[in-house]
Order: structure tokens, then C-alpha cells, then sequence
């Protein structure tokens, strides 16, 4: 199975879970390493909890297409929404003072983990179509 | 199955009892500890070794728990397994909050 395809027409964090139980079976069926299914599944995870926070914006409501493909030495996470687009595309970064307790981030970790983790990101915003594609090399 | 450790005194101890600690989860604590911080707990021992997976939804529970609780605020994180460890790593929270893995109570 090279391919399989995930569509939510409403719902919002729980069908993180639901996803990511999708992933882990796609990679076991791929014979992909145990190390690399967990470093795709906080992918999948921080990139859909970022459609339900700031895409449909915690409403429970929008439809998301999920597509997981394998390459020829990756594997690819595609996820499209109708929400609200993004509205920076810089680089996500992740600075802050640990002595400084009251000015702790506490959002803005999903994306930093996504660039950290993936080999390839690329968001577009097309027709009210916005589309977050991810690669890994494996 | 949990396992038994010490709990350092003047610490109250909250076990995660979600095996993933996810979006769907972290709301329902997070309003639990604003209640536990707002009564005064300070100093909290977190066990996660019912947790699989955390993400930074529930990463979050404890970020915004640790501000509400100031300066007199000392969490301690244990049970935790390796892929949530790593999590920590990456994000680099584990500066400040005190990780411990699943196995090791001191």
C-alpha cells in the first residue's frame, strides 16, 4: 500500500489520535523504522492540531484531507483544510529564557517541531485551499 | 500499572491518566491545575508513566501551569519514556522543568 487518504468532516483534536493511529499502520505495513514512524507521527499530530487551533480556529467544524504516500526513499504527509491561512510562512523559532517564567512560550511549538523533524515543508495557500505538504527522508 | 515512588515532601503528586496526552486530553487538566495552583500548590510531581505520547498540546498544560504558579513554582516530571523524553529534548523544556524517565525515582 503506497498510498492512503484521511478525510475528517468535522471533529477537532481527538481526530489527532485517530490520524496518527492511521500513520503508525501505514509505516508498519511499510516496514518503516519504529524511530522514523514516531518522528512522522508528531508531524502529522502538530500539523493537524495547528488546522484545528488556527486554521478552523477551535470551532469543531471544517473538512481536512489527510494523504500519507511513500516515496522512493521518503514518505510524504500532505494535509489540506479550508480554514484560515497562515499568516507568516517564516521559519518557526523557539527561543526563550528558562529563568524567565512569565514570558515562557506556549504556542508555536508544533511548527518548530515540524521544521526541526522534516526534511521538506512547503505550505500553500491556493482558492481557499490551504495545503501544508511534508517530506522525510527515510 | 503504576509504579510506586517517593514523593519529595512539599510536593503533591497528579498522575496523567491519558495514554496520549494530546488535544484531546490537555483541556480537562489544564483547567484541574489552574483550580490546584489558584488553592496555592506550588510544587507538583507529574506522573506520566500511564502516558504514551505527548504533544505539545499537552505540553502546553504544563507551560501555562508553571506561569500561573510563579516564581515559587518546581515541577517534576517523571515516568516518562523515551519518545516523551525526547519531545522535552527538542523543545528544549526540559530546562525547565525536571525530567525524569520511567524506572528512575530519585
Amino acid at each position: 500500500m503506497n498510498e492512503v487518504c484521511i478525510t475528517f468532516q468535522s471533529g477537532g483534536y481527538e481526530n489527532t489520535d485517530k490520524a496518527a493511529l492511521v500513520l503508525r499502520q501505514f509505516c508498519s505495513e511499510n516496514n518503516i523504522l519504529s524511530a522514523e514512524t514516531d518522528k512522522l507521527e508528531i508531524c502529522l499530530v502538530e500539523a493537524l492540531n495547528n488546522v484545528y487551533e488556527h486554521s478552523y480556529e477551535n470551532s469543531g467544524e471544517g473538512n481536512v484531507e489527510i494523504k500519507l504516500s511513500l516515496l522512493e526513499r521518503a514518505i510524504r504527509i500532505e494535509i489540506s483544510d479550508n480554514g484560515k491561512a497562515r499568516s507568516s510562512l517564516k521559519p518557526a523559532v523557539l527561543e526563550f529564557d528558562p529563568e524567565d517564567i512569565e514570558n515562557l512560550p506556549e504556542g508555536g511549538m508544533g511548527l518548530y517541531l515540524i521544521e526541526s523533524i522534516m526534511d521538506e515543508t512547503r505550505y500553500t495557500s491556493i482558492n481557499n485551499r490551504n495545503t501544508l505538504n511534508m517530506i522525510k527522508n527515510i | 500499572m503504576s509504579e510506586k515512588f517517593a514523593v519529595p515532601a512539599g510536593f503533591s503528586l497528579i498522575t496523567i491518566d491519558a495514554s496520549r496526552f494530546t488535544g484531546s486530553s490537555a483541556h480537562e487538566y489544564k483547567i484541574k491545575l489552574e483550580e490546584l495552583i489558584s488553592c496555592g500548590y506550588r510544587k507538583i510531581i507529574f506522573d506520566l508513566s500511564r502516558v504514551e505520547y505527548i504533544d505539545s498540546m499537552g505540553l502546553s498544560v504544563f507551560l501555562s501551569a508553571i506561569k500561573s504558579a510563579g516564581e515559587d513554582g518546581e515541577f517534576i516530571i517523571t515516568g516518562v519514556n523515551a519518545g516523551i523524553a525526547r519531545i522535552f529534548a527538542l523543545t528544549r523544556l526540559d530546562r525547565i522543568f525536571k525530567v525524569k524517565p520511567a524506572g528512575n525515582h530519585n
